[in-house]
């Protein structure tokens, strides 16, 4: 026991679970004061270390990143052109707010929030699309993040009637909550748990007893088939039973010790609410913000600051401890306001330096530069990012083959089920190419994906043909809406005399859309 | 349990100095890949480990023992067939069902009257008959016989195909795992690089292929307009797509695509094999494993009969039996046989007892797999069965041992272990033994 306590004791001052929350809530940052901030803290690393940042992106990298990162698709022509266009200094901040109020935000957050939560694919017993519906509506109402998560971890009832509850089904198994409490402490706390299921996990400090202590706070809970299988109004409860529940032991097969429900931080269930205990718990420790705050922050700049993303442990700290508290703490203190941090990180100089990689003097340096941003690294879409930048460049909505919404869902769906696999291993490594070759041959053979190109087809093409009449002109538009960006001289060389030797016909037009659509420039979010 | 966290995972060794893609190719004098192998570059591509994989091996190379196997066709049941009325007939019980058995070609054997033809080759394949498994699950199932490990969620494993190509493949230029009429599992930590090759049928991977060849000269173009990008931000990943890339160019003109063209066969062997989608899996199975592809999956599906199991198998054994008995007397004629496991299996068996449905329902606890070829042996029973099927009487097989067993024969070391990106240790079988009798 004393063993125990020892252990604990040591969970709570390295991990700093249970650790006071420093809050200061006289001094609420600006999201302009806390991008200031974050410059200066990321700076100053620099500067000692002696890294060579890269250069701020231009306006084009700067929009097509923040297009993709934010609504998750890339600017159409028109919306780079007058981006560019616009005199006005404070253009970026501007189209950063935009885009955070706009409808796409909310679609493409709650997809992300999905894929978080529940995965890319519709499991058995529940329903991703509810689930995502009700992230849309909690993003919407401008739900704070820690109410959204206690609303996650407490849902009962029907599946189709309280959304919510899809995120239980999807991991809870009846008597066994193994899997369910490894997705929470993963996302939530961004503590994996995985190792201490099987076997005290050996480099860290965590042990079984804290697995199964935290898996004990949903044994009580239970999912249920109303209707038979073949009824099409067949659908799943989540259900409680708390009679006694505070005093409940969880043993599993093969363990040999029961554990009554205990947070990680050793603290006991206080009441039968076995679950409404366990998110109060959650939510309260400064461990939930420092999690959120590293997920967010690596979803802008492909690494976290402790990295992998969700890999808290006793070796794996972050780069840049003040970095991170800053961050955690400001986040909470503006009542976890989720549009906040994404304003307050878009809006940073960090985020708006190129990817380019500047040159470093040695390559220590080089990978430290890697390591703390000093340049943007290439980010890998995500399928359903990746088919909304087709379809966003190549003017997809307005061919005649799929200016149906209908038509062109199902497209949508049909991609992502693709390649939606590739991402489903949740310790991948997201920075990771991950497409294999036959996929890469289905995308380039996959004629519709390419509709756009099509001359009098109704897409890109189409309107550079009838709209723009010199080559160059129209390469420069072909560059413009694929590639988000001006040709150099040479590539434009190239392009020209590609045309002519296929004898500038429509055709060469689409082909030269082809090969910009099939560059790493435009699978790589830069 | 087979994880045994042993180390944190290594951070990955970013390449030094910057190459152009071209420079690459031009230094490189036996292709991209072999210059990167000889780099001891490639593991920085694959994501993973293969560094530690590969230095493990050499370490551990007194455990692995020579291949007998180079290559394995899995011929895969989807829904989970009958054994009662496959390859473990009862007569007599009350179970037995429609079908009566019928003498093969090795004296003793017995199978169902529903494969007559697999009747005539029975010496070259023997019949595991006490495969358990527990699982009574479809997915899950499936997943267990594809990695002979238990599925978990948060703890994904590579395929076998996945691994036999990983660990055997001496060039990538072409696909070492390729699944015919089926998705297959996928390489996990192992790296894009060993993910299946998903062949939905011959006719239409050719004219996939077919078609990339078409887009021939834009794709040049794509590679010359993507140069300067690729210099500015050179990087694991825009190699990692380089590399795919000519993988894909190499792949256009090669053996692989050549394979593809059922047509090159005599029309007599292609109506043996059967003019349906599991027949012509089956003649390309063949046709990759010439060509040198390590593993090859192709899927029969149908099994899952609940209802009308009797019409069901009938009509199923009708398209597996020529298909079957054709691949294993071909391989046999062309000299492959010795070098290529040929794999019958499903995720389960189907109950003894005939349900009112005459249906037979999921049966995890004693089914029948069928292997041979690859340097195992033949017209061997190894278990039993009881006299109505209900349980194991001897011999009981479980999926990890199938799996030592198999790479035994590729002279892979059952127990070797793999990092997983979350820092674990990872045995190849989930404690497996090898199958002596199939020796």
């Amino acid at each position: 026991m004393t063993r125990i306590l020892g252990v604990l004791a040591a969970v709570v001052t390295m991990v700093g679970l249970g650790a006071q929350d420093r809050g200061r809530p006289d001094r609420k940052l600006l999201p302009t004061q806390l991008s200031k901030k974050i410059d200066s803290i990321v700076h100053n690393r620099w500067l000692t270390l002696r890294l060579n940042p890269a250069p701020p992106a231009d306006d084009y990298e700067f929009l097509r990143r923040v297009y993709i990162d934010v609504v998750g698709r890339a600017p159409t022509y028109d919306e780079t052109l007058e981006f560019i266009k616009s005199n006005d200094k404070l253009k970026r901040e501007r189209k950063i707010e935009q885009l955070i109020e706009s409808e796409e935000f909310i679609e493409h957050w709650s997809d992300v929030w999905a894929n978080f939560l529940y995965g890319y694919n519709n499991a058995e017993r529940s329903d991703r699309g509810l689930l995502k519906d009700w992230l849309a509506e909690q993003l919407k109402n401008g739900t704070p993040y820690h109410k959204l998560v206690r609303e996650l971890l407490t849902a009962k009832g029907k599946h189709t009637e309280n959304k919510a509850a899809n995120f239980i089904l999807r991991w809870l198994e009846n008597d066994r909550p193994d899997e369910l409490i490894k997705r929470v402490s993963r996302v939530f706390l961004g503590i994996r748990l995985n190792c201490a299921s099987c076997h005290d996990h050996p480099l860290d400090i965590w042990k079984q007893e804290h697995f199964y202590g935290m898996a004990a706070f949903f044994y009580r809970t239970t999912w249920r088939q109303i209707g038979k299988d073949d009824d099409p109004d067949k659908h799943w409860v989540v259900e409680d039973d708390y009679k006694n529940a505070k005093n409940i032991k969880y043993r599993p097969q093969g363990f040999t010790k029961a554990m009554g429900p205990t947070f990680l931080d050793g603290r006991p269930a206080a009441s039968d609410m076995l679950r409404e205990d366990f998110a109060n718990m959650l939510v309260s420790n400064p461990q939930f913000a420092r999690a959120i705050a590293n997920r967010i922050w690596a979803h802008f700049f492909g690494r976290g600051i402790v990295d992998p993303m969700d890999d808290f442990t006793m070796k794996n700290k972050p780069v840049i401890p003040d970095l991170l508290d800053e961050l955690a703490r400001e986040f909470r203190e503006n009542n976890f306001d989720f549009k906040y941090m994404v304003r307050s990180i878009a809006n940073t100089k960090i985020y708006q330096q190129s990817s380019k990689l500047p040159p470093q003097k040695d390559d220590k340096t080089e990978a430290q530069a890697a390591q703390l941003w000093a340049h943007m690294p290439l980010k890998v879409l995500p399928p359903r990012v990746l088919f909304n930048t087709i379809a966003a460049s190549t003017k997809l909505d307005h061919t005649d083959r799929f200016s149906k919404a209908r038509e062109l869902n199902k497209l949508r769906n049909d991609f992502v089920r693709l390649l939606a696999d590739n991402f489903e291993d949740e310790f991948a490594d997201p920075r990771e190419f991950n497409t294999s070759v036959q996929q890469l041959m289905r995308l380039m053979t996959w004629n519709d994906l390419y509709a756009g190109l099509a001359p009098g087809g109704g897409g890109i093409v189409t309107k550079i043909l009838r709209d723009v009449p010199a080559d160059k002109e129209r390469i420069r538009h072909l560059y413009l809406a694929i590639l988000v960006r001006e040709p150099s001289e040479k590539e434009m060389q190239t392009c020209v005399q590609y045309l002519e030797k296929n004898g500038n016909s429509d055709a060469a037009y689409a082909e030269i859309g082809f090969a910009l659509m099939n560059t790493s420039e435009f699978f790589f979010n830069h | 349990m087979t994880c045994s966290c042993g180390g944190h995972r290594p951070r990955l060794p970013e390449m030094n100095g910057r190459q152009t893609r071209r420079e690459f190719i031009t230094t490189s004098a036996g292709g991209v890949l072999g210059f990167l192998l000889g780099q001891g570059l490639l593991p920085a591509y694959s994501g993973l480990w293969a560094q530690d994989g590969r230095t493990q091996t050499q370490r551990s190379a007194g455990k692995s023992s020579p291949a007998r196997a180079k290559h394995i066709i899995v011929l895969w049941m989807g829904g989970g067939p009958s054994q009662l009325d496959t390859w473990d007939p009862k007569p007599g019980s009350k179970n037995q069902g429609e079908f009566k058995p019928i003498e093969t070609r090795v004296r003793g054997i017995q199978i169902s009257e529903t494969l007559p033809k697999m009747a005539q080759v029975m010496d070259k394949v023997s019949i595991i008959r006490g495969m358990w498994t527990g699982e009574f699950e479809h997915f899950r199932a499936t997943y267990l016989l594809h990695t002979g490990q238990k599925f978990r969620e948060s703890f994904p494993f590579p395929a076998a195909g996945s691994m036999i190509s990983y660990e055997t493949s001496e060039s990538l230029e072409l696909p070492g795992y390729v699944t015919i009429g089926m998705k297959g599992f996928g390489p996990t930590f192992l790296g894009y690089e060993h993910a299946p090759f998903v062949i939905d049928n011959p006719g239409q991977a050719l004219q996939m292929l077919r078609e990339v060849a078409s887009k021939k000269r834009a794709l040049d173009l794509s590679d010359q307009l993507e140069q300067e990008f690729n210099d500015a931000h050179e990087c694991n990943n825009t190699r990692k797509r380089d590399v795919f890339y000519d993988r894909i160019t190499k792949i256009l003109d090669s053996p692989f695509s050549k394979a593809l063209d059922l047509s090159k066969e005599p029309e007599q062997l292609r109506n043996e094999y059967g003019r349906n989608g599991f027949g012509e899996g089956c003649l390309l199975a063949r046709r990759l494993v010439e060509i040198g592809t390590r593993f090859v999956e192709v899927h029969l599906g149908g099994w899952d009969t609940h209802e009308n199991n009797f019409d069901a198998v009938r009509q199923r054994c009708s398209v597996l039996d020529p298909a079957m008995a054709t691949l294993i007397k071909d391989l046999d004629q062309k000299g492959l046989l010795k070098e290529t496991i040929v794999l019958w299996m499903g995720e389960f068996g189907r109950t003894p007892e005939v349900n009112d449905k005459k249906g037979r329902d999921h049966w995890a606890n004693g089914f029948s797999v069928v292997i041979g070829g690859g340097g195992l042996a033949g017209g061997r029973v190894i278990g039993e069965t009881d006299k109505d099927g209900m349980s194991v009487l001897r011999g009981m097989v479980k999926p990890a041992d199938l799996m030592a067993t198999i790479f035994k024969q590729f002279g892979m070391d059952p127990n070797k272990k793999y990092y997983s990106p979350q820092g674990s240790l990872v045995k190849a079988t989930d404690g497996g033994t090898i199958i002596k009798e199939l020796l």
